[in-house]
């Protein structure tokens, strides 16, 4: 049900400039790790080059393991198909189709075994709050609606890898709390997820694992609790808390 | 260009005008080389109003055809029906020419990309509806009857009846528009052009209107191929309804495309390649309208930088800096 | 001069308008490519139809299948033929691309057809139908029943299947469409095809009307375009209203005014529709509505 996830040697860059280089990352199945670092630090890069994808036209060298299959280089609808899922930053919904419309035509074709597969209603049960607005367009839905409808999106594909590029970005604290809770509930049923994010304080509530990035490397990486004392991280803290 | 010294290079070049001229004559001098010589010249030069609007601006438009038929309607109306001289109608031309970009330009002053060239295209279909049935333009039956060409002052007898005669002509035509586009490129609105072009944003923090460049821009490019209409005129001596078709604004959009953008001798070779073609190897009507298309879409389709991207040429970096790639301007639309 | 009849010609010619335009909305709302090939690609569905009844000898409507079938295969094609392109992202040349393949289309078509004027002979173009003051061809009463039909199809389509949800959201957000899984490059070609039959549907219904020539169809673009923009782009709904009120103005411009002009009112028409709106000509937010 949850896969094991390793970067190795991945190298970014926009044009002739590198964004990101990162060795070696790995995520242990069925745990959270989060990506942390300064607006720049090249977080959403990363992610987007993990599931190669992008909305403009980075240059991608590297290993993507999942599993120990290396899946760089394919195209996104087989990453889907081998379960790797990305919630974009931004736009992750379609905002001309309903909440029913956005999570109805979503699904691999076959699953596989040893995946959980999500339901529309599954997702409804997770998100009550999306079963309220099921007709409403994406483009009516609050900031939080719409992020809760991006993660349904991506459970709807049955991940057994889920990457999350910044969710919190202009929600409530409420509501990110909420959000994370609802994804380390995923967690804890099995799934692997790469959280990046800029809200350090809300992250470190729920990870497992983090990962400093800064310029585009790898800087530190621990067990939360060992990390929670780490200079670096407190700077991020109050650097990040501003997010 | 090899880095030779200015004045060199300047005999160079005026050593290959002065060639050129005599190229008919090398080719064997008979009457189809110089019919297909004038009409390559001819028509290059109405390329080249296109050119300096989508290799530089990197605007297509599809209104040319309608500055290339105004041209050759002014000059048939006024030499035909006012009994005009040549000049005159050159100068009428130019003007009708510059009249008919005015009224589009405001038109389209707010348009981009597909816009423009949707507008461009229906305004030249129009242009087109309306010379068939207006009396005045000469219906669907066009205007006969064009006299001999004479642009004679004074003494100094210019004229032309024959293709051999408009030689000059056509020659002097090719190469004083080729000069004005090397000029207009270094000039500051072809300067203008190409930053709105390739970079908007940083056109913009430096003062430029991007619409009122794209404006001027369409305004200099009109009586380019409004004069060569106008010395078609002559060399038909018979103006009509399909001097609007879209054979001739592919024939254009083609040449302007096939050697790459912003490559000074381009269109006139990609004209002289299509033309040749049409003349030496035509498969008919039919068949050189199906060569035609096929050679624009191969193009693009398989090199759509122009062949001249194909060659790896020393010249790589400047022509790279020179020839947009993605261009930046489409995404931000598209995006 | 009778209005009513000038108001049922208005109608009949609309539907005929709309009815060529769905295609070409559809491609430009969802693939945002405007293909300057359609006018021959309409040409090209009417030879069709015509020359497969000559040689075949088989009767009207299956010729109009046959018609329908090439448009999409011609769809299929140009589709193909822009996949590169859309690779490279050079979407400016993506246009030029269709504008030589309409060059290439109606060399073709001459070629096969020969230059002179032809009549696609469809039986019902010879029984008319009359009540009152008003009357009209079965051809005609064809033409609107089917382009209703095509609407409410496409509509139905669009908002009710998954290959409908797929569309529209390839035409909101292509990336984030791969995101999900979905196969744009599939959709598109879905949309192309679309595109093809249309306009083949739609010429071997009005095309009995007039004698074909292969130099036709050169000046459909500007009524298509009108409509597109009228209606809004990529609107269904918006493309049969514009259709109908375009068809209403050229036949009463046509009988109070002048016949010959009607290409040129509407073109003006269009202008001061983008004078007065020029947020007209960006992509409809009731895409597929």
């Amino acid at each position: 049900m949850s896969a094991r996830l390793e970067v190795r040697d991945l190298s970014v860059a926009y044009g002739a400039s590198r964004a990101v280089a990162v060795d070696k990352l790995v995520v242990e199945p069925g745990t959270l790790a989060a990506v942390i670092g300064a607006n720049g630090a090249g977080k959403s890069t990363l992610v987007n080059a993990i599931a190669n994808w992008s909305r403009a036209e980075p240059r991608v060298e590297g290993a993507i393991l999942m599993d120990g299959e290396n899946i760089a280089g394919l195209p996104a609808h087989h990453h889907v198909r081998r379960g790797l899922q990305l919630v974009p930053e931004g736009r992750g919904v379609f905002m001309g189709l309903t909440v029913e419309e956005n999570l109805r035509d979503g699904a691999p074709a076959d699953a596989g075994p040893g995946r959980k597969t999500y339901s529309v209603q599954n997702v409804y049960e997770l998100f009550p709050r999306l079963h309220e607005r099921r007709t409403t367009q994406g483009g009516s839905l609050s900031g939080g609606e719409r992020q809760m409808l991006a993660v349904g999106r991506a459970l709807r594909m049955a991940p057994k890898v889920l990457l999350l590029d910044e969710p919190s970005i202009g929600l409530a604290p409420r509501l990110v709390s909420l959000l994370l809770q609802t994804v380390r509930m995923l967690v804890d049923s099995g799934l692997t997820v790469l959280l990046v994010e800029q809200n350090v304080r809300a992250v470190m509530e729920v990870t497992d694992v983090v990962h400093l990035l800064e310029r585009g490397k790898v800087i530190a990486s621990g067990a939360v609790e060992a990390m929670r004392d780490d200079p670096r991280i407190i700077e991020a803290y109050l650097g990040g808390s501003h997010g | 260009m090899s880095p030779l010294r200015p004045m060199s290079r300047l005999a160079g070049v005026i050593a290959l005008a002065v060639a050129g001229f005599f190229l008919p004559r090398i080719l064997g001098g008979s009457t189809s080389v110089y019919d297909t010589l004038v009409v390559i010249a001819i028509f290059s030069a109405m390329s080249y109003g296109l050119d300096i609007l989508l290799s530089d601006l990197g605007e297509i438009s599809l209104a040319h055809t309608a500055f290339f038929a105004t041209g050759a309607y002014a000059a048939a109306i006024l030499t035909v029906r006012y009994g005009q001289n040549a000049w005159v109608a050159m100068v009428g031309a130019v003007l009708s020419s510059l009249a008919l970009a005015l009224v589009l330009g405001a038109i389209t002053l707010r348009t981009r990309e597909f816009a423009f060239s949707l507008v461009t295209y229906a305004a030249a279909i129009v242009c087109m509806n309306v010379a068939s049935n207006w009396d005045f333009l000469g219906g669907s039956d066009g205007i006969v009857g064009v006299p001999p060409l004479d642009l004679s002052i004074g003494p100094l007898t210019l004229t032309a009846g024959q293709s051999a005669e408009f030689w000059p002509f056509a020659y002097v035509l090719l190469l004083l528009t080729l000069y004005f586009v090397h000029r207009f490129r270094r000039s500051s609105l072809g300067q203008a052009a190409l930053m709105v072009h390739m970079n908007p944003r940083l056109a913009a923090m430096c003062g430029l209107d991007a619409n009122r460049v794209r404006l001027q821009v369409f305004l200099v490019s009109a009586p380019i191929s409004a004069l060569a209409g106008w010395l078609y005129a002559f060399q038909r001596s018979y103006v009509g309804t399909d001097l609007f078709e879209a054979y001739f604004l592919v024939l254009m959009l083609t040449a302007v495309i096939i050697a790459g953008r912003r490559v000074l001798l381009g269109p006139l070779l990609g004209t002289a390649l299509l033309m040749s073609q049409k003349s030496f190897a035509s498969l008919g009507a039919y068949g050189d309208k199906l060569v035609l298309g096929a050679i624009l879409v191969a193009v693009l389709c398989y090199s759509p930088q122009g062949l001249a991207a194909l060659w790896p040429r020393r010249r790589a970096g400047a022509a790279d800096a020179e020839t947009p790639s993605s261009n930046p301007s489409v995404r931000s639309q598209h995006g | 001069m009778n209005v009513l009849q000038q108001v049922v010609n208005g109608i009949i010619i609309g539907h005929a308008y709309a009815l060529v335009a769905v295609g070409w909305t559809m491609l430009l709302g969802a693939a945002r490519l405007v293909n300057f090939g359609h006018g021959q690609m309409y040409m090209v569905g009417a030879f069709v139809a015509w020359w497969f009844m000559k040689t075949t000898g088989l009767p009207y409507p299956v010729a109009v299948l046959a018609a329908i079938v090439v448009g999409a295969l011609i769809g299929a094609v140009l589709q193909r033929l822009l996949m590169k392109l859309t690779l490279a992202r050079d979407l400016v040349s993506l246009m030029i691309v269709t504008l030589g393949f309409g060059q290439m289309l109606e060399g073709a078509a001459g070629l096969a057809f020969g230059p002179k004027p032809q009549t696609l002979s469809s039986p019902f173009q010879a029984m008319s139908l009359r009540f009152g003051p008003i009357w009209f061809t079965v051809q005609d009463a064809i033409l609107v029943v089917a382009t209703i039909a095509v609407f409410l199809a496409l509509r139905y389509v669009l908002n009710a299947t998954k290959f409908g949800t797929a569309i529209r959201m390839v035409a909101e957000d292509p990336p984030l469409t791969r995101l999900g899984g979905i196969d744009v490059s599939r959709v598109y070609m879905g949309i192309f095809a679309f595109e093809g039959a249309a306009v083949a549907f739609a010429a071997t219904l009005v095309a009995p009307r007039t004698p074909i020539l292969t130099s036709m169809g050169f000046d459909q673009v500007v009524m298509t375009f009108v409509v597109v923009v009228l209606g809004g782009i990529g609107s269904v709904a918006g493309s049969y209203a514009a259709g109908l009120c375009l068809g209403l103005f050229t036949a009463l411009f046509g009988a109070l005014v002048s016949p010959a002009y009607t290409t040129a009112a509407v073109f003006a028409l269009l202008i001061a529709v983008m004078a007065l709106r020029p947020g007209q000509l960006a992509a409809s937010a009731n895409f597929a509505r």
